[in-house]
């Protein structure tokens, strides 16, 4: 659109891209600065640039919301749940894909269902109640992680583009299954399983509904449920709280510069089935 | 082989060939098995559980008894809790997913249209701006928000203070009436780079020769969005709509981590939480009632799923028919 020499739209335009990057940058431009003030500071000058440039209030931050104990959960709660619901997920679109087991079709359905059901939070939590895994990590990672029904859908169709014949060819040669599947498949897959993959990883790092249903002692909470609880313990110390939420951000925004591509080719993709 | 060598012209597509067999079904089921059951046990039972569970006083605490109860639940919730509560929630929800819905959609495919043009420098780096959010999560983009409304040092505050020469400026987050509009901006804020992202992988698919042809004819922008744009994404602004209707109707990871459901901005959805966990903002009204009735929170699920799909199916028919009428 607009490929005509419209100069009045054209202004248009890029006075509405600016006026909306001034809304999503402003409140984090806002934040990085408030992190870097001291609190007396704030207070006397919220508005102004800082001058102190308090990298100090990271440490403070990082000790007093006990994040070193957190990150380390974190860590192991998102590489988990993300190698295990892409596993899963992967050994369930690859047969689908390829037609190997009968009613695939209909598993094909069962899982794209998956997109519509009501969540079950209830009867989910009962379940892990009984089971004896309340506030525990096992309990906590499977319940994150799952057969995503996007990632189901996303590998289905990305396996049809390699070729059958490569299947014929490993299993004559002899080559097992999963063998085929590690060393064959999963190469070839790497860009869809690295979309579904960060997008795992994402939400998991995010999580906070679930850990605050299913965590309740400090040694097995989130970095993300630390920052809550840290925010509403230092509410008034908006400093400490700025970079707080700064070093829970930054793996998401780091992740998130390298990954754009990825992670907007997997929400497109996502977007794309309805 | 044998198939296509006969009249290769007059079935152009080759006969499938019969497929070697590959490996063998009981292996391969046997890696399906573990995702299969997963998603059984963590998926669609639960789901299914939630109706069951209804009909029962199940609390959250372990160990308690539990007795089924029929229809009581439901009874508590359409007649005897208080109906002004259960109105209010149920319009708060109404207004949240309308106004979350519209708002995103429009802004998104307004963003999405003016980032489309080529001549725009910098769009790439907008369009990853825009996006961020999505990727921030509840906890992070919460407490940006919380910092952004903040009494008496934030920005909000100082602007109605110093700029609109407000005396009393209200405290936005703790206040019944500015409270719900303010999370309803952050969700917005959150997700129309999402909606923005499908917007423009379905522009992105349109011809720039119809465009040309348009402009030569003589066409202005506006009738070019509505003529051509428009119709031919019109399937991106479905799943758009759908996607946002069903995600505003249940998600409460804002409500709950901004205001905890407090300062009217409770919706059902967050209801549901707070009646089967506890925490306050469980009555619409803001009033902290006993949590962890997980029997009375799954007919409250029950409740707000209906509500979603009646809500989607119309909707659907709308979309429809809205597209016919193109």
């Amino acid at each position: 659109m607009g490929n005509i020499k419209n100069i009045p739209f054209r202004i248009f335009c890029y006075v509405l891209m600016i006026v909306f990057l001034f809304i999503y940058l402003f409140p984090l431009f806002f934040v990085a600065n408030t992190s870097l003030k001291t609190a007396q500071d704030y207070l006397l000058h919220p508005t102004s640039l800082t001058t102190t440039w308090s990298f100090g209030n990271y440490a403070v931050a990082w000790n007093k919301a006990n994040f070193g104990a957190y990150i380390g959960n974190s860590v192991l709660y998102t590489a988990v749940c993300t190698v295990a619901s892409l596993l899963l997920s992967l050994l369930i679109a690859f047969p689908i894909s390829r037609k190997y087991i009968p009613f695939s079709g209909f598993l094909y359905i069962l899982f794209l269902c998956g997109l519509f059901l009501p969540s079950g939070l209830i009867p989910t939590f009962q379940m892990v109640l009984n089971m004896g895994l309340y506030d525990t990590k096992l309990g906590y990672m499977l319940v994150m992680t799952g057969v995503n029904a996007t990632s189901v859908f996303f590998f289905t169709g990305y396996f049809k583009s390699i070729p059958r014949e490569l299947d014929e060819a490993a299993s004559i040669d002899g080559c097992g299954y999963l063998r085929y599947i590690f060393s064959c498949i999963i190469p070839l897959a790497q860009p869809a399983m690295v979309s579904m993959g960060m997008l795992s990883m994402i939400g998991v790092w995010n999580d906070i509904v679930s850990s605050t249903i299913y965590l309740t002692s400090e040694a097995n909470y989130n970095i993300t449920r630390g920052l809550f609880v840290f925010t509403g313990q230092y509410s008034n110390d908006w400093t400490l709280t700025a970079a707080g939420l700064f070093i829970v951000a930054a793996p998401l925004i780091i992740t998130y510069i390298f990954g754009q591509r990825y992670i907007v080719d997997g929400v497109m993709a996502g977007g794309l089935k309805g | 082989m044998e198939g296509n060598a006969k009249s290769p012209a007059a079935s152009p597509m080759p006969k499938r060939r019969r497929h070697i067999r590959t490996f063998p079904v009981w292996v391969v089921f046997l890696c399906m098995l573990p995702g299969i059951l997963h998603y059984t046990i963590f998926r669609l039972f639960p789901s299914t559980m939630t109706a069951v569970l209804s009909f029962t006083d199940i609390s959250g605490i372990p160990g308690s008894s539990w007795q089924w109860i029929g229809w009581a639940n439901y009874k508590e919730f359409f007649i005897l809790q208080n109906i002004r509560d259960l109105k209010a929630a149920l319009g708060r929800t109404a207004i949240y997913s309308l106004s979350v819905t519209l708002i995103q959609n429009a802004l998104a495919l307004l963003m999405a249209v003016i980032l489309n043009g080529k001549f725009l420098k910098g769009r790439n780096f907008a369009r990853a701006v825009y996006f961020m959010p999505v990727i921030l999560g509840a906890a992070v983009v919460s407490t940006i928000w919380k910092l952004i409304f903040s009494t008496p040092t934030g920005p909000i505050y100082l602007f109605m203070k110093n700029v609109l020469g407000m005396e009393n400026p209200p405290a936005i987050l703790s206040s019944y009436s500015y409270a719900f509009p303010a999370v309803i901006a952050a969700q917005i804020w959150q997700n129309m780079g999402y909606s923005m992202v499908i917007f423009l992988a379905a522009l992105q698919n349109i011809s720039a020769d119809l465009y040309e042809a348009a402009y030569i004819d003589g066409a202005n922008e506006w009738q070019v969005f509505w003529k051509i744009t428009l119709p031919l994404i019109w399937s991106a602004v479905t799943v758009n709509t759908l996607l946002a209707i069903i995600g505003s109707l249940q998600s409460f990871e804002l409500i709950m981590t901004i205001t905890r459901g407090n300062f009217n901005t409770s919706t059902l959805g967050m209801m549901v939480f707070a009646t089967a966990f506890g925490g306050n903002g469980a009555t619409a009204s803001g009033g902290t009632v006993a949590g962890m009735r997980q029997g009375y929170a799954a007919a409250e699920s029950m409740v707000l799923f209906v509500g979603v799909l009646v809500v989607t199916v119309i909707s659907q028919a709308i979309m429809k028919r809205m597209e016919a009428d193109q």
